[in-house]
């Protein structure tokens, strides 16, 4: 079995295709990093997001601000100047904190910043509040009466917001969304596509089929095998940017809440979870990577069953691809069910960022629980699919 | 050990590939004649176990190869007629490879990698990528591997196609060889390939067996059927469009046929001792290629 498993790794991660993929990977994530970096001016800006920040945590008051700091303490104390949950107040806001006269640019960021966090701090109440009031419906049913009822135990359970330094999170987040999906797709693909396809395509399968392991041993063999690469380009992709982010960023921050995002504050705000910025690292590589291994057993199972390597490519890119697009370009008007396909579930954001609850058997359960449940049984099913089809192939041309 | 044939068959849509074709096989070694299409490749990949017959059986010992499953393939070599390569994969790869799917131990894989390569000439060639081998040293590959497993039944499906005639002749020498305790079937449109080395022909034709026997059994079915003439060349253009030509030589002033007929073909024809290549022409009328 070892020596089987060495050769599809080898079959797999063929030097020439590898080298250039690796080569290509590595400039693509480096341009992605150091795109964003420097389209926000992120080395000359670092030392004031980090005060920024650090202020916000109310760990440091710096006596540079202390003058703007009073007038904003009058801004922000202000009852009237409270955002609501859909930040209609936000101009007059500003103009109080503009109007004002903030000395520094930094310092006018410096309250934006807290505003928003504040308002997101405040923001379960509000939405407890909204939810009750939805339950004194007279026409609700019973189905959305457990769906808010749970939804209202989550937000109760979400204590103040922890801010602290953690631009680390944030790039590792918006490279999980906007980038990781579509690399890691079509990595799984090109790598993939061809385990069982190439066999056909080469035509070696008379000659495995025709060994004593043919229909066994090579089958747990290569399934095994595509398990291990994709293991393996989901560490390379993912461990390098992280690396990468952590050389540059520092890994500060773990303890945060994930919804205190320093960029894109919006994408988690009306998320039901209380996680910090580790756990939520933690929790997204995870769903990540088993979707990775999901989508990997799928094109496997494609493989199997055709000849032509493209044909796969094609089925394969459709379905994982095709529906990140649809979302990036239309993000309305699509049913949640849209969520669990293995691009957006790679992509996690849609598991987290809001309360997507269904009623199951009278219990309710969590959109991120049917994606887990849906993609181990896609994948036993893809499995025996892909088992089977081989196992099964006919050699006739 | 016997390897039982019972009414096989194998229909693609409407059209019968094998049909209902039976035979017996003990060790030995047998050479399978027919013209392209006469189901030959249908049936050998039946026997591999790569093709599931629409109806009949094969078995081993009275077990149904199937339900032998693994223990069957683990005394099998197979040639397939087209077979594949992996571009990236050197020749000691590429046999160590297939030894791990055969089931050899490592050290029992170099070992046979290393003397098959020696038997099959490619020795110095061991570390070099299979894409760059022409297509005779690829087949000599193939048949290398065929051998990796020490296989007890071997099938070879053209294994002489794409091999230079002294590369024949050295196949047809291993064959002889390690043809002893085995039952070993080689299927071919070359008559000479299995003229010298097979112990027994089967012809076949449109997934049919049309006859079996030894070597002199199949060109004794042609005894009084061939005939050699010496004609002017105006008189072979005349012959040659009535009767089947098993060869043709310029000699000096005319033109020496050797002729396959029922009847004599020209009053200056005179017998001669048959061949099998005879009896394949008389059976398949048709011009063979040497």
């Amino acid at each position: 079995m070892k020596s089987i498993l060495f050769f599809e790794l080898k079959k797999i991660f063929s030097i020439k295709k590898t080298a250039i993929c690796a080569g290509l990977v590595l400039l693509i994530l480096c341009v992605t990093f150091f795109g964003r970096a420097i389209a926000n001016n992120l080395f000359a800006n670092l030392p004031h997001i980090k005060e920024q920040l650090t202020y916000a945590s109310g760990e440091v008051t710096s006596e540079r601000f202390a003058e703007d700091e009073k007038r904003f303490g009058e801004i922000i104390n202000n009852p009237d100047n409270t955002l609501d949950s859909d930040f209609e107040s936000d101009n007059r806001i500003y103009e109080g904190i503009f109007d004002g006269g903030a000395t520094h640019q930094d310092v006018r960021d410096m309250l934006e910043s807290i505003l928003y966090i504040k308002a997101i701090n405040d923001m379960p109440h509000k939405m407890i509040a909204t939810l009750y009031r939805e339950l004194a419906e007279p026409t609700i049913s019973p189905e959305q009466t457990l769906l808010i009822q749970k939804n209202i135990d989550m937000l109760a359970q979400k204590g103040n917001l922890v801010i602290a330094y953690n631009l680390f999170y944030d790039y590792y987040n918006n490279f999980l969304i906007n980038i990781f999906p579509y690399i890691i797709g079509f990595l799984i693909i090109f790598f993939i596509a061809p385990v069982f396809a190439g066999e056909y395509s080469a035509k070696m399968d008379s000659l495995i089929l025709s060994s004593k392991k043919g229909k066994q041993g090579v089958i747990a063999a290569k399934l095994t095998a595509s398990m291990l690469a994709v293991t393996i380009i989901y560490v390379f992709v993912m461990g390098f940017y992280i690396l990468l982010c952590g050389a540059v960023l520092g890994f500060s921050g773990g303890e945060s809440s994930f919804l205190t995002m320093y960029s894109d504050l919006y994408q988690y705000m009306g998320s039901p979870y209380n996680l910090t910025m580790l756990q939520f690292l933690l929790t997204t590589l995870g769903i990540s990577y088993a979707a990775c291994i999901g989508f990997s057993i799928f094109t496997l199972c494609v493989s199997a069953n055709s000849s032509n390597n493209l044909v796969v490519f094609a089925i394969c890119l459709m379905v994982f691809h095709v529906p990140l697009l649809m979302i990036a370009f239309a993000d309305a008007g699509f049913p949640p069910i849209i969520n669990i396909v293995y691009g957006r579930v790679a992509q996690v954001a849609s598991l987290l960022d809001r309360f997507n609850g269904f009623v199951i058997l009278g219990n309710v359960v969590m959109l991120k629980e049917i994606a887990f449940v849906c993609l181990i049984i896609t994948s036993v099913f893809f499995g025996f699919g892909a088992w089977r089809s081989f196992k099964r192939r006919q050699v006739v041309n | 050990m016997e390897l039982f044939i019972d009414r096989l068959t194998k229909q693609y849509g409407k059209k019968l590939a094998v049909d209902c074709f039976s035979l017996k096989l003990g060790k030995g070694v047998y050479g399978l004649l027919g013209p392209n299409g006469s189901g030959k490749t249908t049936l050998m990949r039946m026997m591999a176990d790569v093709l599931r017959p629409t109806s009949g059986e094969i078995t081993l010992d009275g077990v149904d190869i199937r339900k032998l499953d693994e223990a069957y393939r683990d005394i099998l070599g197979y040639l397939p007629q087209d077979f594949g390569y992996y571009r990236d994969f050197t020749a000691t790869d590429y046999l160590m490879y297939l030894s791990a799917i055969k089931g050899l131990e490592k050290s029992r894989a170099k070992q046979r990698t290393a003397e098959l390569l020696t038997l099959v000439g490619l020795e110095n060639e061991a570390k070099n990528k299979v894409k760059s081998f022409s297509g005779g040293m690829r087949q000599r590959l193939g048949i290398a591997q065929a051998l990796l497993n020490d296989p007890e039944i071997l099938i070879l499906d053209e294994p002489t196609a794409g091999l230079d005639p002294k590369e024949r002749i050295r196949f047809r020498n291993l064959i002889s060889d390690i043809s002893g305790e085995r039952i070993v079937l080689l299927s071919t449109h070359i008559v000479s390939d299995v003229e010298y080395v097979a112990n027994q022909i089967i012809l076949m034709r449109k997934g049919e067996m049309i006859m079996q026997g030894t070597v002199d059994q199949i060109a004794a079915l042609t005894n009084g059927k061939v005939w050699t003439a010496v004609l002017n060349p105006k008189e072979a253009e005349i012959v040659k469009t009535k009767h089947v030509i098993a060869n043709l030589r310029h000699i000096d002033g005319g033109v020496e046929l050797r002729i396959v007929s029922d009847e004599k073909p020209h009053e200056k024809a005179t017998p001669t001792t048959p061949s099998v290549e005879d009896s394949y022409l008389y059976y398949f009328n048709e011009v063979n290629t040497l």
